[in-house]
């Protein structure tokens, strides 16, 4: 006989958001336009202070102190949901993810499965704490119907007290009391509902069919039908991706590689879970750091790769190399996502010879090869920070009109427009060296003269606190030396009013 | 060698967001830096010249010197598919032509922005006649194109062109400077200096960084080639300019500002001249139609002497200012108003005259009420009059219409509202360009709640956890401190028209307002004032709208009602004259009576808490003293100390004194205490000596508080002027402290009169026919401080009967009936106007079907009155069907179970009514229905829903409004009630009002500072607030004045369930 576990995880951004971070002050999560955000969700923290659901963020700000706030992103909602159903998929076949409005959850048919795992009581333990350490909180609901197990996991929610109903007997007397606002039915309808003085599913199930029927369209008969067993209700098949990929938007900027942990304990926990129900494991791990973009120019996202001698799944082993691997990052900028990406599936266990990856052969040198690929092998043995390229920023400071990228990382975000940058020596020195004066005038390797200019650059006062990129106040020149060198020369605007090089031109 | 210069290319801040000083800024310093002249060439404008040329005037009575330096009118315009040009006006002809080619390029484009083609230019070329062109080489080294611009240039403006070399310090000067010349030499033209000047300093070039990034919205960070690459765009200093330009191209610019000789002095303000009929003169119609009007509107027996002479004296010095075409234009649109039964009534300066009186302008009458004209309106003075007409909110748009048609499109116009960075959106922008996060700029624009001034404060930012001393928070301030009063853009102003007897964009550009087909001229009233151009402030009072209603409820319902008897003291009587404004009994000891009781719920001006306080104080006995009180209870006497002093000389706990003769004659009718504008203004004449000109300045710095920072510069004048005339220095500061006080908040007498009069009319009308004045505020809504709700109630309170919305009786509009008690007098039957949800239309349509014949069900109503599945589920909601079937479910319940598609295809479904089997819905409980009475309109006619709370209440020994009437002055207390209210005034720091009601009354709630920080959640979140605190007595001749000074606050909110009151929250 059919049994469904309906899970159903309340105010899943804000789970989304805590299972990132270890964050116990008010948090809450907006939608709507960016000039007028609107409170979606709140934790805990945040409703003790009077924070609600429907405030403007303003007023929510107005409210709690330091609060955070994270927009909603609908994407990481269904993402997280097929993430805990890949997971899942080791307790029952027949999964079902549901996203209706506000309440989110899944759907599991454990009346096949549950003897597999030593009977329905052991079954819940171990979703139950598995869920623990993969950071959701989920309330449960069992019943004969999807749709009743449903109803139930949601009442649960939201704090009322309500019996099972494995048996389809049970189904009426536990549904009737329910109030009708955990129907998920359209608000126009439970206003109206409401408003004829209509509380409970009971109360909906006392009045004439046909009359209901003639009032609020098909749709509602149809569910109680369902939740009832009166009507059969099949329910799609989740069907578990063949890769894994799951990603987590951290709360607050992380800017220490080891506050990455904990987030990541919980990506390898899912991983687990999505390994164990496939029956596999993965010899290579990719984690994704992308970063705060907002004070400085974009910044490419940092890429930790794991590789195993051989298939691996255990979370806790899987954290410790990760661990050590993080121990020799450095975030440039404060971290704001952390993904984890494994593509190759093996069975769990096959084993591999070698702990490093095979080295490139010289056939990958061949003619064809493209500079891309020669630039993955060079990135592959020197590192990513030793290859570059050099890209135009739209900067009046010389010495920030140019940059070096890493090589690999295509992030999309080069400079649009070239900005018609008059001319410039080919050479720019990063750091302007001061040169030798004689009575105030410039010299090097002999007397210089100035043939153009001056140039006046006054800019970037907007760039403070960080010392390598400062603001300018320059005149610059084009001098001669007797040598006949061309260089590019500037003399400070402010006392005491030095002279230095800063480039050649060819 | 001694250089001179004029500047010919110079942007000002009027150049939104581009130019980075004020036009003010830059005369200044070029004044300073010895300039011969400076060219305002703001971007297809001349927003910013009005106040170039004031300030230059300013200057020249100082600096008799100034009187030398030029100051060019012209603009800079960047060609659509052409180089970019200065074009400089070289006579009031030219003045009036490039006035006309900006209006053509800024009316081709969307508001904001302007389109000008070559073409364009070809087509208009009369418009460049007295104008010369300056070509603005592009920076980088002139092309093929750039040649052919010049070319096209010297062949459009012969003789009259020039190509500019800018010189600013870029990549290579000394080349660009050869190559303009060689384009120059080839195009025949000769070449001149200019400097592209964004700033009066270079230290602003921080600020115009920031106003390129607001304007490209991308933070300064990724700016990059859209900032200058350096401040040289400024005023430099002569000895710069002749090491940077050769000799002959700074001689140039000197040749073409002794070309351009045009001040906008010499714009004069022609009056339409429609308004006079053929064969007269302005001077004889307006004699004739007063005199005329006199006899047939007002003094039908014949003018009393007094009145004849002031009316004479009034003509004699219109005359002399040959005011009369603007006499006679308010009069043609008022007139016109007042033939289409729209309400009206002037004030301002020139209002309250028997003139304007006569001509029905406005009602104060001059025979009852102290009128001094020429404390309104004086010869010495060279100052516009200034009437502004106040109309019927709904049917303003009637009149504007009016006066487009009259006076066509070309003549007509709305001044401009020019729009300033206050503090607020100045941190926005500022924090925002610097790349603080989106939280960030809210929370720190969020410190900046408008009570703090326009000044930033370091304690707002501490209090919001930034620390002012970060380096980049430091930068953020310092850079919004100096955006803040910049302007930003134009918009329409809400009804100041300006009238021209010609075209008027001959005198000031015209531009695109938002609002499709709608205009605005690029001056805003303070510039038309400051040029001297007459406007006519056309604006809208929603209390007019609402005496109107209610004098046609009454007029509608006496005429109805043989049997009926008026109020006492009411004068209409059946087929006499229906009553009207100018009619309504006046000085009526009732009325007056009432107010002093504080009972001003629904009255104009003075029915806020804070009024509602002063009335009992102040103890209006006549009409006077409302215009005291309109004005007094304003932020300008509250600031300058005013209130109290007057409240003590009234209640004679202080001896009404003088300090001399002459101040007594100012000061006599306010018992010593300065409380209007005017009064301040009299006194820096008598007792500082000030000139009448120097006095009006000093109003104007006082009106333009804002842009200038203030009274400051005539601060010695009038203490110095003050102390040499005898007065004490104690006294002399205390009235320079009213000045500041006044700022720009200083309310004028002439307009408290006109005010005063529509506070007496609608407290005669709440006293004397409180059920018609119930009726034309619902109908008025929104209007005022107070919902529905607590109109109704009080209503009811004053023995008004309500009848509820039924759909057998309710017109969309509240309607007089005849009370069931006392058919003799009007009870209300509210309207379906309050059914949220519903709409007109739909309410007529169900008044013709119930004409035809009375309803029978549900689905009668539906099908005749051909209403949609909404609005009959509205109206069932609202519970408006309870006479014809029962309570509101029963009715929700036959409305749903309509076809989907009844309405519409009434005649097809009409024979077959669906039988169904009753269904028994539980009736609605009392709770239940007072719930969704207020969810579906917003008000209840069954107990308040407090009273079902009381039992409870009582047991936690919360006492009822009723009650805390009878308590002593201290004593403990714990009350609760729903918030109706919260203010922060901005004269009380940090002093919040809260008002709650109860179903016995309101409470007046102060909260402290301390306390709403501690229970800051209660406060703003709650809307059944229990206070525990004590009550502060002040006990006058009439009610007392009671407060409770709250001490704790709790939210009992939940108790009232799915109730919702919406508050009226002010800061």
């Amino acid at each position: 006989m059919a049994l469904w576990l309906a899970l159903i995880l309340p105010a899943l951004p804000v789970q989304l958001a805590s299972r990132a971070l270890e964050h116990t002050g008010p948090l809450v999560v907006v939608e709507g336009p960016a000039q007028r955000p609107v409170v979606a969700f709140c934790n805990h923290a945040a409703s003790a202070c009077g924070v609600a659901a429907g405030q403007k963020l303003a007023a929510a700000l107005a409210l709690a102190q330091p609060l955070v706030a994270v927009a909603r992103n609908h994407e990481r909602e269904n993402d997280a949901l097929l993430e805990l159903a890949g997971w899942a998929y080791q307790f029952s076949a027949h999964i079902a993810t549901r996203n209706v409005s506000t309440v989110s959850g899944l759907l599991l048919e454990t009346g096949g499965s549950r003897e597999l795992f030593g009977g329905q009581a052991r079954l819940h333990r171990r979703i139950e704490r598995g869920l623990v350490t993969l950071g959701f909180q989920a309330t449960f609901g069992y019943a004969a119907t999807p749709q009743a197990a449903w109803w139930i996991a949601t009442a649960r929610a939201l704090g009322i007290r309500c019996p099972d109903a494995v048996e389809p007997s049970q189904l009426e007397p536990a549904l009737a009391p329910l109030p009708l606002r955990l129907t998920g039915w359209d608000a126009p309808a439970l206003e109206t509902l409401h408003a004829l003085g209509l509380a409970t599913i009971g109360d909906v199930l006392a009045l004439p069919r046909d009359q209901l029927n003639r009032r609020f369209g098909t749709a509602l008969l149809l569910d109680l039908d369902r939740a009832l067993d009166r009507l059969s209700d099949p329910q799609p098949r989740f069907e578990p991706p063949a890769t894994f990929f799951a990603r987590l938007d951290l709360p607050a900027d992380v800017s220490e590689a080891e506050q990455l942990m904990f987030p990541a304990h919980r990506l390898l926990r899912s991983l687990e879970g999505f390994l164990r129900g496939r029956d596999a494991g993965t010899t290579r791990l990719e984690f994704t750091i992308t970063h705060n973009s907002r004070r400085a120019k974009p910044v490419p996202p940092t890429v930790v790769t794991l590789g195993l001698a051989a298939p691996e799944r255990d979370a806790r082993r899987l954290a410790q190399l990760f661990a050590e691997r993080l121990a020799r990052v450095t975030l440039p900028e404060p971290a704001i996502t952390l993904a984890l990406t494994v593509d190759r599936l093996q069975r769990f266990a096959s084993r591999h010879a070698s702990l490093l990856p095979p080295a490139p052969g010289a056939s990958h040198l061949s003619a064809d090869a493209g500079w891309q690929q020669l630039a993955e092998t060079l990135h592959a043995r020197l590192g990513s920070e030793r290859v570059f390229q050099l890209q135009a920023i739209d900067d009046h400071r010389p010495e920030h009109a140019y940059r070096a990228m890493p090589l690999v990382a295509q992030t999309g975000e080069r400079s649009r427009s070239t900005p018609a940058v008059p001319q410039r020596p080919l050479l720019i020195l990063p750091n302007p060296a001061p040169l030798e004066e004689s009575d105030e005038a410039p010299v090097y390797d002999g007397a210089l003269r100035l043939v153009v200019g001056p140039e006046r650059i006054e800019s970037g006062w907007w760039d403070l606190g960080t010392p390598a990129r400062r603001a300018v106040f320059r005149d610059y020149f084009v001098a001669r030396n007797p040598r006949g060198q061309t260089l590019w020369i500037f003399r400070e605007l402010a006392a005491p009013r030095r002279w230095f090089l800063h480039g050649f031109f060819a | 060698m001694q250089v001179s210069y004029a500047e010919l290319h110079c942007i000002s801040n009027f150049s939104f967001l581009r130019g980075a000083s004020h036009p003010e800024e830059m005369i200044g310093r070029a004044l300073a830096l010895g300039y011969s002249g400076l060219a305002i060439t703001d971007d297809c404008s001349f927003a910013g010249s009005a106040r170039a040329h004031l300030c230059l005037q300013e200057t020249i009575e100082t600096y008799p010197a100034a009187r030398a330096f030029k100051l060019i009118h012209g603009t800079e315009i960047q060609l659509t598919d052409g180089p970019r040009l200065v074009l400089l006006v070289t006579s009031r002809h030219g003045y009036g032509n490039l006035s006309q080619l900006i209006t053509l390029a800024r009316r081709a484009a969307i508001k904001g922005t302007y389109r000008l083609t070559r073409g364009d230019v070809a087509n208009n070329l009369a418009l460049l006649d007295d104008c010369l062109g300056l070509l603005i080489p592009p920076p980088h080294a002139p092309d093929r194109t750039d040649a052919e611009h010049a070319r096209w240039l010297a062949q459009i403006l012969p003789g009259r062109s020039w190509i500019a070399c800018e010189l600013t310090r870029g990549p290579d000067d000394a080349a660009h400077l050869i190559a303009v010349q060689a384009m120059a030499r080839q195009a025949g033209l000769p070449l001149v200096a200019s400097g592209d000047v964004h700033m009066h300093v270079r230290g602003r070039k921080r600020l115009q960084d920031a106003l390129t990034a607001v304007r490209h919205k991308l933070p300064l960070a990724q700016c990059g080639a859209r900032l200058f690459a350096n401040a040289e765009r400024y005023l430099r200093p002569l000895y710069r300019l002749g090491r940077i330009y050769p000799a002959g191209l700074l001689a140039e610019t000197l040749a073409i500002a002794e070309r351009c000789n045009f001040s906008l002095a010499e714009l004069r303000y022609e009056y339409p001249e429609e308004v006079v009929p053929a064969g007269e003169t302005p001077a004889t119609y307006l004699r004739r139609v007063t005199y005329e009007e006199a006899v047939s509107r007002r003094y039908p027996q014949g003018i009393p002497e007094p009145v004849h002479k002031q009316i004479e004296h009034e003509l004699q010095i219109i005359a002399d200012l040959q005011y009369e075409p603007y006499f006679l234009t308010v009069y043609d649109i008022v007139r016109h108003a007042r033939s289409l039964n729209i309400l009206c009534q002037g004030r301002g300066s020139a209002a309250n005259s028997a003139v304007c009186y006569c001509l029905g302008i406005t009602e104060v009458d001059p025979a009852r009420r102290v009128l001094l004209f020429e404390r309104f309106i004086s010869k010495e003075r060279n100052e516009p009059p200034d009437i502004d007409v106040d109309f019927e909110h709904q049917r303003r748009e009637e009149v504007m219409q009016y006066i487009y048609k009259k006076y066509g499109r070309d003549r007509a116009a709305l001044t401009a509202a020019l729009h300033t960075y206050r503090p607020r959106g100045a941190l926005r922008d500022i924090g925002k360009t610097l790349g603080l996060s989106l939280d960030q700029v809210d929370k720190l624009a969020k410190t900046m709640a408008w009570w703090d001034g326009r000044k930033i404060q370091r304690e707002r930012l501490l209090e919001a956890g930034f620390d002012p001393d970060n380096p980049l928070i430091a930068q953020v301030v310092e850079l919004a401190q100096e955006l803040v009063g910049f302007p930003r853009h134009l918009s329409q102003h809400s009804g100041g028209f300006v009238i021209a007897r010609d075209r008027l964009d001959r005198m000031v550009p015209i531009e695109n307002a938002a609002m499709d087909e709608r205009t605005v001229i690029q001056w805003d009233k303070d510039d038309l004032d400051a040029l001297g151009l007459l406007k006519i402030d056309v604006l809208a009072i929603g209390m007019l709208s609402c005496i109107r209603r209610a004098l046609d409820h009454i007029n509608g319902f006496y005429s109805r009602q043989p049997q009926a008897a008026p109020a006492p003291g009411f004068i209409h009587r059946r087929g006499e004259r229906p009553l009207e404004l100018a009619t309504i009994p006046r000085e009526d000891d009732r009325v007056y009576a009432m107010l002093c009781n504080g009972d001003s719920l629904g009255v104009f001006q003075v029915e806020s808490r804070a009024q509602m306080n002063m009335l009992p104080r102040l103890r209006p006995k006549k009409f006077y003293d409302l215009v005291i009180e309109v004005a007094i209870v304003r932020p300008g006497p509250i600031q300058g100390g005013m209130v109290h002093p007057y409240l003590k000389r009234r209640q004679k706990l202080e001896p009404v004194t003088y300090p001399s003769p002459e101040v007594k004659k100012v000061l006599e009718r306010t018992l010593g205490v300065s409380i209007f504008q005017e009064q301040v203004m009299q006194l820096a004449v008598v007792a500082a000596g000030f000139t009448p000109g120097e006095a009006d300045k000093l109003r104007r710095a006082m009106a333009a508080w804002k842009r200038k920072g203030g009274i400051g510069p005539f601060r010695d004048k009038l203490i110095n002027g003050m102390l040499a005339r005898g007065y004490t220095a104690e006294y002399a500061e205390q009235i320079y402290r009213q000045i500041q006080g006044f700022g720009e908040y200083g309310f004028p007498e002439s307009h408290a009169v006109s005010f005063a009069l529509l506070v007496y009319s609608s407290s005669w009308l709440k006293c004397h026919e409180p059920a018609a004045f119930c009726a034309a505020l619902l109908d008025s809504q929104p209007l005022g401080f107070y919902a529905p709700a607590q109109i109704v109630r009080d209503a009811q309170k004053h023995g008004v009967e309500m009848q509820p919305i039924d759909i057998a009786k309710s017109d969309w509009n509240c309607a007089l009936e005849p009370s069931t008690e006392n058919p003799g007098r009007p009870a209300v039957r509210l309207g379906l106007e309050l059914v949220s949800g519903f709409n007109e239309a739909a309410a007529q349509r169900i008044v013709a079907a119930r004409n035809e014949r009375a309803f029978v069900d549900v689905a009668d109503v539906s099908r005749r009155a051909c209403l949609d599945r909404g609005e009959i589920n509205a109206l069932a909601a609202a519970d408006a069907f309870a006479s014809l079937i029962g309570h509101r479910r029963k009715a929700l319940w036959a409305a749903l179970g309509l076809a989907a598609d009844a309405p519409r295809t009434a005649s097809l479904t009409a024979g077959a009514p669906i039988r169904e089997s009753q269904v028994d819905l539980l009736p609605p409980s009392e709770g239940q229905n007072i719930v969704a009475d207020y969810e579906r309109t917003s008000l209840t006619l069954r107990r308040h829903p407090l009273a079902l709370l009381r039992r409870r209440f009582d047991s936690m020994r919360l006492v009822p409004a009723a009650g805390i009437n009878g308590t002593r002055h201290k004593q403990s207390i714990r009350t609760t009630g729903i918030v109706t209210c919260r203010q922060r005034p901005s004269t009380a720091s940090g002093v919040t009002f809260v008002t709650l009601e109860d179903e016995t009354g309101t409470i007046n709630v102060v909260v402290w500072r301390t306390t709403a920080e501690e229970y800051r959640r209660e406060l703003l979140g709650s809307t059944l607030l229990t206070v525990y605190g004590h009550v502060e007595r002040i006990e006058t001749e009439s009610v007392p004045v009671i407060h409770v000074i709250a001490r704790r606050l709790v939210d009992h909110s939940a108790l009232l369930g799915r109730l919702t009151v919406r508050s009226h929250d002010f800061h």
